[in-house]
This record gives C-alpha cells, structure tokens and sequence, in this order.
C-alpha cells in the first residue's frame, strides 16, 4: 500500500534515488493512478514530458476522459499520482470529532450596549489620543453604558498599554469584557493591575483549549501572546492564600507556579509578576523580593525600588533600610528618597532631628528671625543615609548638606516653627537662603505637599519648577494655579505644554482663557512643537462647550492660528457629541 | 421600506481615512440646509463651506452614486460622506428633492447601467494577437513542465531551501511567457507548509497542481467549455469583463458577508465574499486599485443588495462581477449558517468540481471558537476545526463570549478562516454583522 506520505517521501528523495509504486495508492486512487501509468514498456516511448506540438497528448484526468500520462518517466507518474491525491485528499477532509474542552461562556451583562454613534465615537477614539479614551471611558461608566463586543480587544489593548487608559477602561469592560482579558496574559495583567479585585471576579475564566489533540499541522498558530514557553499560559497569578477560589486559574498556575516564575523566570517575566503581586498582595510581592533581595542585579534592585516608590507603604520600611546600605549609589539615593516619603519611618526621623538642630527660630521683641547652623561635617550617620559627603562641582559643602537634610525631612516638622509662607519670608533674610527654599521644594516635590507647594508658587519660583510643584497640588486646584501663573509672566513653549499636563481634564474657564490669550500673544507660529502639544491638550481638556467660544476667538485669528484654532474647536465639537451620546 | 444604513456602512464607502475624518467633521446638521431624502432611495442637502455658495451634494443610494459641486476629486467627497452620515443618524427627513438635484437623479433613472462601449476594432487582428498568445504560452507551459519533473527528479529540498530567489526565474518565465497565473503559483510556492517542520507534502501539492494545470492546457481545446476556463484562469488567460457580464445572471439578494484588502506592490486588492440569501450560494467580487486609485466601494459589508451576478465561468464558480441592481442595499436581516459537516461537503463539492479550489466560503451557524495555543471552534453537531486567523479570531472571540455565533468564513485545508461574524447581542439590531 502506498500512501501520501510515501509520495511525498519519494518527492523529497527525488525519483532518481527512490521511486514509488503509484498504483498501490489506496482505492480508487489507486485504480486512477494505474490508468496513468503504462503497463508494459512499449508504452514508455510516448514523447518526453517536455515535447511540444501537437504530438504531446497528455491530459488532464479531471473530465474522466482517458489519461495517458508522460508515461515511463517516474517523476512525472509521481506528480501526476499526487495531482490526482491532492484534490482527492482535500475534498475527503471532515471535521473532526473529539470534543473541545472549554470553559464557561460570559454571563449576561448589566449595563446597556451603546448606540452605534456611540460605538461610532469609541472606533474614533481607540487608537487615537489617549485623554479622548479616558474621557469616553469615564462617561460610559457614568451613564452605565458599555462599548460593543467587537470593540473589546482594542480597548484591552489600549489597557495593557497603558497605565491610566487601563484604570479608565476596566470598568467599562462589562462582563464579557473581563471575560475576554482572562485570554490574554497581558490583558489579564493590565486589569489586575488597574484593579486587583478582578483577581477575585468569579467565574471569569477563560475558555483555553487544551493542546490541539489530532490537530495535523502544529505551528504557524497565533499564540496566546509573547510569553515563552509552549503551551503555558502564565495567567494573573492571583496571591495564594488572600484570594480563595482565584478564579483564573489556566494552565495550573498555583501558587507552586508563583515562586517558580519569580525563583527562575526571565527578567521581564519576573518584573511582570512583581508588578501583579505588588498590586494585588502587596505583602507578598514583599516577602518574595525580600527572600531574594540580595541574589538581584544592582540594575533590577534599582528597578524594584522604583516601583516601591510609586506607593511606598511602612511596612517596605525594612527591605529600605537595607537597600539605603547597598553598594551601588543608585539603589542607596532611591531607597533614601523612598524613606523621606514614609514620615513614620526611623529614617524620617534621623533626617527631622537633624534638620531641627539646623534651623531654628529665635523669636524677639521686634523681630523673629532663622536661626541656621548647617553641620559642619558630614559624619559617618549621615553618609549612611545616603548623604554624599562631597558635594558636587561648585557648591559649597555645608549648603549641599543642609539641603540635603532639608529635602529629605518630613515638611510636617516644620509646621512647629510657623505656616510655609511665613518661613519662606524669613528664610529670605538668611544667607541660606536658596539652600532652604531648594530642599523645601524639594521635599514638597516628593512627599506631594499640597499647602508647601502653594507657598512656593506664589513666590513665582523659576520655570522650570513649576510642573513638579503644580503636580504636587490636588488635581482639582492645579488648573486656578496655573491660571495665575500663566497671566503673570510669558513662558516658553515647551514649558506651556508641560504644565499644562500635569492640569487634569476639566479645565476651569479661567485656565482656557488663560491659555488662548497666551496661545495668540506668543510670538511663535502654531506649528512650534511645544504649542501644538499644548493645542492638544486645550482641544482634549477644555469642557467640551467651551467650543463655540474657541470658534468664535478662530473666526477672530489670522491665517495662522484661525485653522489651528479650528482644529481645537472641531475637537471640543466631537467630545460634546461623544459625551451627549453617553448621557 | 429600507432603513437607513449604519455610520459603519457609510464609512465603508469611503476612499481613504483622510476622508473618513474630513466626512465625521460634516456629519453633524450644523453645516447643512435643505437635506431631505426620498424613499431612502436618495439623499441631498447643500453644505456651507469655505466658498461663498454652499456645495450642493446628491447621492443615489441604488449606485451609489455621487454629485457635489464641489472641486474634490475624492470619490466619493467628504461632503456625500457628511450626508450619508447626518442620514444614517436619522437626521434627514423626507422631501421632494430640488431642481438640481432632482433633474440628476432623473438622468440616472433613464440612463442604461454602465454601457458596454469598447467594440471589437479589428476581428482578424484580434485572432492573431490570440494565435500568438496561444503559441507562446505553450512554449512556456513546456519549459515549466520540464522545471516541474526536474523537482521531483532531483528532490524537493532545494526548492525548499532555496526559498523565493529559487523559483523567481521560472516564475519570470511564466510572465513572458503571458502565463502570469502558472506565475503566481509559482511564486507561492516558497510559502506552502511555512512553519511546518517537513513541507515537502505541501510542496508536493502545489506542484502537482501545477503539473496539472500544465497537462490540461495541452488538451485544452478537448476540455469541456467549463473546465477549460478553470484551466485557463489557473494558466492565467485574460477574460474581458464584457464577456463575463454577457454570461447568464444569477439573480439573488446578495449578503455583503465580508471585506478585505490585501495590499501587495503598488497594489490593493479587494476581496468582497457575498451570499445568495435565497440560493445560499457564494461568490466573490474582486477589485483593484493602484496607488493612489479608489477601490470600488460600492458593495459595503453588512448591507444586501438585490443584484444580478454575473459569475466568471469555471466548473466551480465563485469569483463574480455585479451586473443590474436592483433598488437600495438594506441591512443584512438573517444570515442562514450550515453545520461543520454541511460546510466539508460544500467544500468536497467545490474541490470534486474544480480540483484547484483551495478554499470555499462558507457560513456556519452554532460555532463557539476556543482560544488556546491553537484556536478551534466547535459546532452544535459535536464537530470541531481549527481556526485559522491573528488578532481578528480575539474579535471573534469577544463577540462570541464563549457562545455560539454565526460565522462568515473560508474552508481550507488547514482550517476555518473567518471573515465575519454575526453579534447576537441582545441590544444590537438583529443582524448586526461584525467584519473580522
């Protein structure tokens, strides 16, 4: 008996070294392939395959006529047995049989499907400018609307993407949404990041097929994602013992599989289970980092601690502390500026009891004044807590401490000596007075003191502070400031658009009046980088009808700014419509 | 009465993204006056622009076909978009269109659809531009048969090493040799069985039909008519659309089932897949554009169109042109889909009929796709079948939840292919079809 795999053997040996018996073909493959074939030698002096003219009289066997084929050569018997095996071998495919395992299907949803405009608007928004996500994101969820199926995939997308598209998207994803992110190790991830309760989401389970049982062709297969290794799916491990009954369990990720990622994965693989854990259990991502601490690389003992930083809790206290001993600078100045953030800490209050004893305040009759008396050397205590004792190029050696020790203590200590303004003004009278505004700034920078870094910018500090100090006001108060900040003095370009980011959507009035009189008083065309990025953010952060005044100020402007204005306005015309739609 | 189209089928018509923007910025009523439709049958409205008189714009939706006084040379222009869109929002009311636009839809209404207008110059040169053509491509067809069994002779590994620059020279021969279809063969064969540890069986395949096609051209003129044009498209012969849309018409109301551009060298092709809502018969409509050119986008995905189809000939025809419309495309209602079993058969049926066809459209209904490291899909009959696809089987698979959908696809050897899927969702429109 021949079969294909005979044939294609031979094909791939060539008929000169092996050559096949066509006729053994099975059935009436067989029977078809005989009458191709010649049965006695005489036969074989039909003309050469290659023969032109009307002497070559081969033809086809798919109209049943009679087939005389290029007869004695083997090759050509092999081809044409297999031209007629090929259509036979096709067409005599059924589909298979043996089950398919699957998990459950999606549960209804709760929320109402949106309207095609709606679904018009998202197709739009995907793929394009981010805030016009989070913008349509957040009015879904308001109005409880969710986007359409088919849609699910690119929002998923834009989540692992993306920090803050995921927190916007995930409550929009409705059932069949968190549903479909349990197929994907990256989405899955996206999501438990933006939301660690979904770790505990019953009944999300991914429909995996096992391993294609009589599947003939394995490879060229989309896989499930960029994860290595065949098969597995490293899914949202979820922390065993918090969550009982995780319910994303593929592919026997227990919590064996959890030390097993972090004890031998890739990097990337390990960095991706530490940012799960740190936001599902944080105790344990802890626990995890701390049993392996000292076998990292400085480069990831870096990274680790600057994820630490993002949300630094009392309980990182510890692992800190070593780390502020490590012997790489990178990790002791992290781990130092991680401790300054955690006011409870035993750093925190090495770093207060310092600055106490180099600022006071001496209060007389007529006038109270600062007292500074920044150490006099830097002693071993102080360099243990990451404190440099040589200051850079330029700087004197005692300012360089005391700033030091000024960024790095809790601004609450200061609180005993008078309100920030207050020790602002008396700082001016000092001769330290940079090295105390500079620390205090800092500080305010990193511990995100609302009432220090009012203080600061009503003092106007330089340009390029004001982002990081604007930033470190609650969202809702940041748009006033720079209101004021922007009607008081003319900034650069780059730094517009800069502060601007930091001012969350919706803006005040008093901001998207600001930034217009600023946009058209500037002296550079619309083209300049700086003020497209910072049209971009007027177009996605003003409230949406502000866009007849916008229209109204374009119809106004010259040939330079009227289009570029327009643009804005068609903008704020497109989020009005979008956010009617989702009301 | 036909409602209106969705925003998605407007866009659909669209000749690039440039103008899918620029036509969002008009869908709005504020730059309009004077919309109205009729009998949903047509649209038109003028629309303030820059200039001093408003652009005046007029869609047949039998067409469609478009008229803007406008200067855009986009096809249609961002202002019939506009329109479309305002009236797929329902914001159009009904009315008796105005002069300008009335007098236009007139003249379409009396005028012939599209002509035929090229007539035959010369009848004796013409035969001998075929006699030559004839003589050169069996001059072709012989050396390639000699390439052929030189193959299988030596063995297969050097084509399979050598990869595209191997069978390159052959396949430039063949469009000398006025045999541009042996050529593309030829050229695919480099990627028959791509990631299979041993190709040889699927490089067996592509060249024992090629050896077919090559034996079957030199009989060709004892073919019967119908299998002589498979062996003839195979080869790579030239047949007129004249000549197509003389053939008989297959009258039906026609499901636009799917839609996909595959854009090669200076080259967009589209393939549209249609499905007799009465006769459940495939076809598909292929279009080209070079670069720079619009692809006919008159057949949108998720619509009907009452038509006649005019198939090209072939002993399992598939691949059709559209001949008369009749009235406007409608939404999609139904979408009727057979087992796993019914799809084999009709697949077995086409390749016992046409021994080239390689993949058959089909539509299964009750199939529940399964992600996994290979996705398949099962049916309510207990069958299953690997799905072929990339990121589009996730959209399949979001808009199935792990329930049975409806699925457009193509049956292949490897697999099920899909193209489209119908989303049951309950607060959808019924038949809301979802391109894949």
């Amino acid at each position: 008996m021949t079969s294909w795999a005979d044939l294609s053997a031979a094909a791939l040996l060539g008929t000169a070294r092996r050559d096949v018996d066509v006729t053994a073909l099975p059935g009436p493959l067989g029977t078809a392939a005989a009458r191709l074939t010649p049965v006695n030698a005489d036969d074989a002096a039909v003309p050469s395959p290659g023969g032109a003219g009307p002497s070559a009289d081969g033809t086809a066997g798919a109209g049943g006529g009679v087939v005389r084929s290029a007869a004695g050569d083997p090759a050509a018997r092999l081809l044409d047995a297999a031209a007629l095996a090929t259509p036979y071998r096709r067409a005599g495919m059924r589909p298979g049989v043996a089950p398919v395992e699957s998990g459950p299907a999606a549960g209804p949803e709760t929320a109402r499907l949106v309207r095609p405009a709606g679904a018009a608007h998202l197709g739009r928004v995907l793929g394009g400018n981010q805030d016009l996500l989070v913008e349509w994101a957040g009015a879904a969820a308001a109005g409880r609307w969710r986007p359409p199926a088919d849609l699910l995939p690119a929002l998923l997308d834009a989540a692992a993407r993306d920090g803050a598209a995921a927190a916007a998207v995930v409550p929009v994803l409705g059932v069949r949404g968190r549903w479909l992110a349990a197929a994907r190790p990256d989405w899955a991830q996206a999501i438990t990041i933006a939301d660690p309760s979904t770790l505990a989401t019953p009944n999300a389970t991914p429909p995996t097929a096992p391993s294609p049982t009589a599947t003939p062709n394995p490879g060229a297969i989309p896989g499930p994602g960029p994860t290595p290794g065949p098969g597995a799916i490293p899914g949202p491990a979820p922390g065993p013992g918090a969550t009982p009954g995780p319910a994303t369990a593929p592919a026997g990720s227990g919590p064996a599989e959890v030390d097993e990622v972090w004890e031998h994965g890739e990097r990337a693989e390990r960095r991706d289970r530490y940012d799960v854990l740190r936001a599902a259990d944080p105790a344990r991502a802890r626990a995890l980092l701390t049993a392996t601490w000292a076998k990292e690389t400085g480069e990831d003992r870096e990274w680790f601690l600057d994820q630490i930083g993002v949300r630094p809790q009392d309980a990182d206290e510890p692992l800190l502390e070593t780390a502020l001993r490590d012997r790489r600078k990178g990790v002791r100045d992290r781990a130092a500026a991680t401790l300054g953030v955690l006011p409870r800490s035993a750093y925190a209050a090495r770093m207060s009891e310092r600055a106490r004893a180099a600022v006071s305040v001496e209060r007389r009759r007529l006038r109270t004044r600062l007292v500074v008396a920044p150490p006099e050397t830097c002693d071993d205590a102080m360099a243990g807590d990451a404190i440099s004792r040589t200051p850079p190029a330029g700087i004197g050696a005692q300012g360089w401490w005391l700033r030091e020790i000024v960024s790095a203590t809790p601004l609450p200590v200061w609180s005993a000596l008078g309100p920030p303004a207050q020790l602002l003004g008396w700082a001016g009278d000092t001769d330290w007075r940079d090295v105390l505004v500079g620390g205090w700034q800092d500080a305010a920078i990193r511990q995100q003191d609302a009432g220090w870094a009012a203080a600061l910018l009503d003092r106007r500090p330089p340009q390029r502070d004001w982002p990081a100090l604007v930033g470190a006001l609650p969202p809702d108060r940041r748009g006033l400031a720079v209101a004021r900040l922007l009607a008081g003095k003319d900034t650069t370009p780059w730094l517009l658009s800069a502060v601007l980011t930091v001012c969350p959507p919706p803006w005040p009035d008093e901001l998207g009046r600001a930034v217009l009189a600023r946009l058209v008083r500037t002296d550079v065309g619309p083209r300049d980088t700086g003020i497209r990025d910072a049209l971009t953010l007027l177009a996605h952060r003003l409230p949406p009808h502000r866009a007849a005044a916008v229209r109204d100020r374009a119809g106004k402007a010259g040939s330079d700014w009227g289009p570029a204005l327009t643009r804005v306005a068609e903008t704020l015309e497109f989020r009005y419509a979008m956010l009617e739609e989702l009301r | 009465m036909p409602i209106a189209w969705t925003a998605d089928q407007v866009l659909a018509l669209a000749p690039d993204a440039g103008s899918i923007a620029a036509g969002r910025k008009l869908s709005g009523p504020g730059p309009w006056s004077g919309t109205g439709t009729r009998e949903d049958a047509a649209v038109w409205g003028e629309c303030a622009g820059s200039g001093k008189h408003p652009y005046r714009t007029v869609v047949d939706l039998g067409g469609p076909a478009y008229r803007c006084s406008c200067p855009s040379r986009k096809f249609p222009c961002k202002h019939a978009l506009g329109l479309l869109l305002l009236w797929s929002a329902g914001q159009v009311r009904p009315g008796t269109p105005p002069e300008w636009a009335g007098t236009w839809l007139a003249e379409r209404a009396t005028r012939p659809p599209a002509a035929a207008q090229s007539g035959v110059s010369d009848p004796a040169a013409a035969r001998k531009r075929v006699e030559r053509r004839g003589e050169r491509v069996a001059a072709g067809v012989d050396e390639l048969d000699r390439w052929l069994l030189d193959q299988v002779r030596g063995g297969l590994a050097a084509l399979q090493q050598g990869g595209y620059s191997y069978v390159e020279p052959m396949a430039a021969r063949m469009v000398d040799a006025q045999a541009p279809g042996l050529a593309s063969a030829l050229r695919r064969l480099p990627g028959a069985g791509a990631g299979q540890p041993d190709r040889s069986g699927p490089l067996l395949e592509g060249l024992a039909l090629l050896r077919l096609a090559v034996t079957a051209h030199r009989g060709l003129d004892r073919l019967p008519p119908s299998l002589a044009a498979c062996v003839r498209r195979e080869v790579g012969y030239p047949i007129a659309k004249d000549d197509v849309l003389a053939g008989p018409p297959v009258a039906d109301r026609w499901q636009v089932v799917g839609r996909r551009d595959d854009e090669q060298e200076r080259l967009t092709v589209r393939r549209v897949w249609l499905r007799g809502e009465r006769t459940g018969r495939p076809a598909l409509v292929l279009s080209f554009a070079g670069a720079g050119q619009q692809l006919d986008a008159s057949l949108a995905a998720g619509l009907t169109v009452d038509a006649d189809l005019h198939f090209y000939p072939g002993t399992a025809p598939l691949r059709a042109l559209v001949g008369t419309r009749r009235g406007a495309p409608e939404p999609i209602g139904t979408l009727r889909g057979g087992s796993l079993q019914d799809a084999a058969a009709a697949y077995a049926a086409a390749v016992a009929a046409d021994p080239w066809t390689y993949s058959w459209p089909v539509v299964v209904g009750g199939l529940t796709p399964v992600p996994g490291p290979v996705w398949q899909a099962y049916d309510g009959g207990g069958r299953r079948v690997r799905l072929l696809g990339g990121d589009e089987l996730y959209r399949l698979l979001a808009v199935s939840g792990g329930h049975p959908v409806t699925v457009a696809a193509d049956y292949t050897p490897g697999g099920l292919r899909p193209v489209s899927v119908l989303d049951a969702d309950p607060g959808r429109a019924a038949g809301q079809l979802v391109l894949l």
